[in-house]
C-alpha cells in the first residue's frame, strides 16, 4: 500500500468517525447551546422568578407541601401559612419568619395576626402597614379577635390588647370580652390551588435549566454523561480541525 | 499553625453575619427621644400626589399605604424602612422645625453596609433640609463597600423630611 493510499484511508477513516459522532451527539449539543443560551440571559428572561408547576418534574425534585398548613377565615377571606409563605386566599404575601395565628375583616381592611407583628392589608390585598412592638403591639402575640365594642384585640403573654379604631395605639384591657379567630380548614378547592402555588414556588425555571444543561437533572450518571458529551464534542472540533488540514495538504499537493 | 488558619478562615466566614443586627428596638428609641412619654401615634396615608412624590423619591413604589409617626410641638419620629440590597434596613428619624436633628439605624439585617450605623457618617445628616427639588440641601459622603446602604438611607431621610413636611400641612 502506497503512503497516499494509507492517508487517504486515515483521512477517510477520521471523517467517519467524525460524522458518527456528530450525529449522535446533535441532539444533546442542540440542548446544551439552548439552555447555555437561556442561561446567559437569566436576568432578562427573568428566569429565576420564573416557577415550574409541572407535577412531573416537581415529583422528581421531591418538593411537596409541608406537613401543617395553618388556615383562618374572616369574612370569607382566607388566610393561610404554607411553611413559612403566608397566602391571602390565592395571592403570595411572601415569607414570614413568625406563625400565623388569625385574621379579622376590620373596617374595610384585613387584619392578618402574626406571633410578632400585625399585617394590615386592604380588600384588594395591598399592603396598608405593619404594626410591631414600636406601635403597641406585645411582643408575642397568641390570638387576634373582635371584642363586643367591635375593637380589634390580640391576646399576648401579657395579657388582652385592645386598639383604637384606628389601630393606631393599643392599651392593655384584662376584662375585654373578645371572640377570637380560630384556625379552619382550608377549603379542598383553595388548598389543592395552593398546593401546586407553593410547590411550584419552590423550584424555578433557572434552576431546571441548570441541571439540564449540567446533566444533573438525570442524576450523577446524567452529570457523567454530559461529560462524555462535552469530551466528544472537543473531538469533534479537533477532528475537524484535523480534516480540513488534511484535505488543505492534500489540495496543495495537486496542484504542485 | 494550621489552628491559626482555621480560626482565620472562620472569622471570614463569620464576618458579614456580624455586621446584622437591632442596635436598638424601636420602641426604645420613642421611649428615649420622648424621655418615657411617647406621644399617641398618628399615621399618614401615602395616597394622590404623596404617594407620587414617595415613589419619586424612593426611586420605587412605597411598600405600604400608611405611615407612622410620633409627634409632639417641637419634635416628630419617624421610623422608616429600606432595602439597601436584599433586606430592608430600619432607620429612626427625628425632625425638628424642618431639619433633622438625628438619624440612628435601629435595625440592620443586610450582610455588609453596617458601617452607615456608625456616628461618624449618621452625623452628616444633623441639620438637613429638604430642597424644593425634594432632595437633601448638602451632600453626602459615601463609605467604601455600603454604597446601597448609604443610598437607601439617604432616600430614607428626603422620606421622612418630605412626609413631616406634609404633616405639618395637615
Amino acid at each position: 500500500m502506497t503512503r497516499h493510499k494509507r492517508h487517504t484511508i486515515k483521512l477517510k477513516s477520521m471523517y467517519q468517525w467524525h460524522r458518527y459522532i456528530g450525529i449522535t451527539i446533535a441532539f444533546f449539543v442542540i440542548i446544551l447551546s439552548i439552555t447555555g443560551i437561556l442561561l446567559n440571559h437569566t436576568t432578562e428572561f427573568k428566569l429565576s422568578t420564573r416557577h415550574i408547576k409541572n407535577e412531573a418534574l416537581l415529583k422528581h425534585y421531591g418538593i411537596r407541601a409541608p406537613d401543617n398548613v395553618r388556615s383562618h377565615v374572616s369574612n370569607n377571606i382566607w388566610v393561610s401559612q404554607w411553611g413559612s409563605r403566608l397566602y391571602l386566599d390565592k395571592k403570595d404575601l411572601g415569607e414570614i419568619n413568625s406563625q400565623l395565628i388569625g385574621i379579622m375583616y376590620y373596617k374595610e381592611m384585613i387584619v392578618i395576626g402574626l406571633s410578632d407583628n400585625l399585617l394590615l392589608y386592604t380588600a384588594d390585598g395591598e399592603l396598608i402597614e405593619k404594626l410591631s412592638s414600636e406601635g403597641g403591639i406585645p411582643p408575642v402575640v397568641t390570638a387576634i379577635g373582635i371584642t363586643d365594642n367591635h375593637l380589634l384585640a390580640v391576646n399576648s403573654t401579657q395579657g388582652t390588647y385592645v386598639a383604637d379604631i384606628d389601630l393606631t395605639s393599643w392599651h392593655k384591657e384584662p376584662q375585654a370580652k373578645t371572640i377570637w379567630n380560630s384556625p379552619e380548614n382550608l377549603p379542598k378547592p383553595l388548598h389543592d390551588i395552593l398546593l401546586i402555588e407553593y410547590r411550584g414556588k419552590g423550584l424555578n425555571m433557572e434552576r431546571v435549566l441548570l441541571d439540564i444543561h449540567s446533566g444533573r437533572l438525570l442524576g450523577t450518571g446524567g452529570v457523567y454523561f454530559m461529560d462524555v458529551v462535552a469530551l466528544l464534542l472537543i473531538f469533534l472540533a479537533c477532528s475537524g480541525l484535523w480534516i480540513w488540514t488534511m484535505r488543505l495538504i492534500k489540495q496543495s499537493r495537486h496542484k504542485t | 499553625m494550621y489552628k491559626l488558619l482555621f480560626i482565620l478562615i472562620m472569622f471570614t466566614i463569620a464576618l458579614p453575619g456580624w455586621s446584622r443586627g437591632t442596635y436598638q428596638e424601636p420602641a426604645d428609641f420613642l421611649l428615649e427621644i420622648f424621655q418615657q412619654k411617647v406621644p399617641k401615634a398618628k399615621v399618614i396615608w401615602l395616597s394622590g400626589e404623596v404617594r407620587d412624590k414617595a415613589t419619586e423619591i424612593l426611586t420605587h413604589k412605597p411598600r405600604s399605604l400608611r405611615v407612622r409617626y410620633w409627634a409632639n410641638n417641637e419634635k416628630s419620629i419617624w421610623v422608616l424602612d429600606e432595602i439597601g440590597k436584599t433586606e430592608p434596613i430600619t432607620v429612626g428619624f427625628v425632625i425638628s422645625d424642618n431639619k433633622i436633628t438625628r438619624v440612628k439605624v435601629l435595625i440592620f439585617r443586610e450582610s455588609r453596609g453596617s458601617e452607615i450605623r456608625h456616628n461618624f457618617f449618621t452625623r452628616q445628616f444633623n441639620n438637613a433640609k429638604l430642597t424644593q427639588q425634594n432632595k437633601l440641601d448638602r451632600h453626602i459622603d459615601g463609605i467604601t463597600g455600603a454604597t446601597l446602604s448609604v443610598r437607601a438611607l439617604t432616600r430614607l431621610s428626603r422620606l421622612a423630611l418630605y412626609l413631616n413636611q406634609q404633616r405639618l400641612k395637615k
